[in-house]
């Protein structure tokens, strides 16, 4: 059955969009010819990214297509698939496929051929370019001991975030010097090796954490508003937030400037040293937005009152993405009351506070409790 | 679909008279400011000469846009600008290059039923039913 889920080109009805295969994955269709029963469509699988490079002018409707096998498909105007083949760009009637470089909208032409360096930046089909200015950078070359270290981590950080988004070995960044200023350079993720048993069922699913672990670096250094996901993670992690602080560290104390394009947002995105420091200081001593951790789960531990050995306490587990994660740590005297009146087992809504020990791991403090309904859902924030 | 060329059918006092049965199951259709009119307006269409089971049907004969106004749906989409299709259709000619795009006209009057504008060369056409799409659409003109 195709039904479309995401329209990318309507003219009359759809004729570019999205639908999920039988195995739940993402496929990517394209109309080729129109029959009075049926349409005729290329198709193939695709994931997240690839539509997102699509509608960013990132890759052409070809590109998009070919990055899997390709697929003939015939659908009768009830969404039945009524017949499929395997197609090849070869084996298909000249002009099946719109020419390479054809955008997925007039739009997205135009504002490449209004922008060179946009234009750059899409040709090079790197994940992303970075420049350096301020400090570090004169005539045209950068001074070695802040770039080497600015690599090193950058490459701990993307290696902190990928294994927090549950990627089991860490995205190879390269990086090449290929612009044509010396201290700009292009970014690109290699690829892990899948396990064998995978290679067929997770055809983009490495590739997609991978790049979702690129975009969280990038969004984390460069987005004045940080995105919700971003500051979860740099409460929730401690190595993230040791490797956030030390990147921030360097460009601020070297008042170096970044700027920075990505294949998920290719405008241009500057952080200055200034911004840097301003950003320091928050993730350091866990300020705005990173002060509080708001947690719903049940409540599955607590003491109210001092003990001979235990000051109050609590504990709190999350069950997200079929995993427990607990929360503990002691009470502030302002929540005790309220904890005293939430019964064990049930399920709360709770703000914490988080407390940083020594740069080596974190701990908890609850400073309030409510209870929630039973179908509340789990979640970190 | 069998459709006959299109009939003068006026009230008493000239005013275009329309038959919208085929719409009396939805409330307030076609909307109040759909208005007749007479003029010319385009269409587009896949075969030459218009198929009379797969051009110009509806959004809901198509079963498509389902989450649109079911009023809207039931509407067939003309065009007052020709330069302005033309234009739309050469984009996607680029894109679907083996896909035929053929561009009818039509001289609409004010009882073949009642237009609406949704941008600036785009209309939705509520059809009369003494009369039908294929009918007053005849002329190819691309």
């Amino acid at each position: 059955m195709v039904r479309p889920i995401d329209v990318l080109i309507e003219f009359d009805g759809p004729l570019t969009f999205t639908f999920e295969r039988r195995d739940g994955g993402l496929a990517l269709a394209h109309l080729a010819a129109v029959g009075t029963s049926a349409r005729r469509y290329l198709a193939s699988n695709t994931s997240k990214y690839i539509v997102s490079d699509l509608k960013g002018g990132l890759l052409s409707i070809r590109e998009a297509l070919q990055r899997s096998q390709l697929w003939i498909i015939d659908v009768s105007s009830d969404g039945v698939i009524a017949a499929a083949w395997h197609a090849t760009s070869d084996n298909l009637p000249e002009g099946a496929l719109p020419a390479e470089g054809v955008l997925l909208t007039p739009e997205l032409e135009n504002k490449q051929a209004a922008d060179d360096k946009l234009a750059r930046f899409v040709r090079s089909a790197t994940d992303g370019q970075i420049a350096f200015g301020g400090a570090p950078v004169e005539h045209h070359s950068i001074e070695l001991g802040f770039y080497g270290k600015f690599c090193d981590r950058a490459n701990e950080l993307l290696k902190q975030i990928a294994a927090n988004l549950g990627l089991q070995k860490s995205p190879p960044l390269y990086v090449g010097m290929s612009f044509q200023s010396s201290y700009g350079v292009e970014l690109r993720l290699g690829q892990t090796e899948p396990a064998f048993d995978d290679m067929f069922v997770k055809e983009f699913d490495d590739a997609d954490k991978a790049r979702e672990a690129f975009d969280q670096m990038m969004a984390m250094l460069m987005d004045e508003q940080q995105r919700p996901e971003a500051i979860t993670m740099v409460k929730t992690s401690q190595p993230v937030r040791h490797e956030f602080g030390k990147i921030l560290e360097l460009i601020s104390t070297h008042t170096a400037t970044i700027v920075v394009r990505t294949r998920t947002q290719p405008e241009e995105r500057k952080l200055s040293d200034g911004q840097a420091a301003d950003r320091l200081v928050r993730v350091r001593r866990l300020g705005y937005p990173y002060n509080y951790l708001y947690v719903t789960g049940i409540l599955i531990g607590g003491l109210t009152k001092k003990s001979n050995r235990t000051e109050p306490n609590f504990v709190i587990r999350v069950q997200k993405d079929k995993r427990d994660q607990d929360f503990r740590g002691p009470v502030s005297p302002g929540a005790i009351q309220k904890l005293g009146l939430v019964s064990l087992e049930s399920p709360v809504r709770a703000k914490l506070s988080i407390t940083d020990e020594d740069g080596k791991d974190q701990s908890y403090t609850l400073e309030d409790i409510d209870p929630v309904s039973d179908n509340e859902p789990h979640s970190i924030s | 679909m069998k459709c006959e060329t299109p009939t003068e059918s006026t009230g008493p006092s000239g005013e275009a008279k329309h038959d919208f049965s085929w719409l009396a199951d939805l409330k307030s259709c076609p909307p109040p400011d759909a208005q007749p009119i007479d003029g010319t307006f385009y269409v587009f269409h896949d075969f030459d000469p218009p198929s009379t089971e797969a051009d110009f049907r509806t959004a809901a004969q198509r079963g498509q846009f389902e989450s649109l106004d079911e009023c809207a749906r039931r509407s067939n989409s003309v065009w007052s600008d020709l330069a302005a299709l033309k234009g739309r259709v050469a984009d996607l000619k680029k894109r679907y290059p083996l896909r035929p795009f053929y561009i009818s006209e039509g001289h609409v009057k004010k009882e073949h039923g009642v237009v609406k504008d949704s941008d600036k060369s785009h209309c939705s056409f509520w059809v009369c039913g003494r009369t039908c799409m294929h009918a007053i659409f005849k002329r190819r003109v691309v």
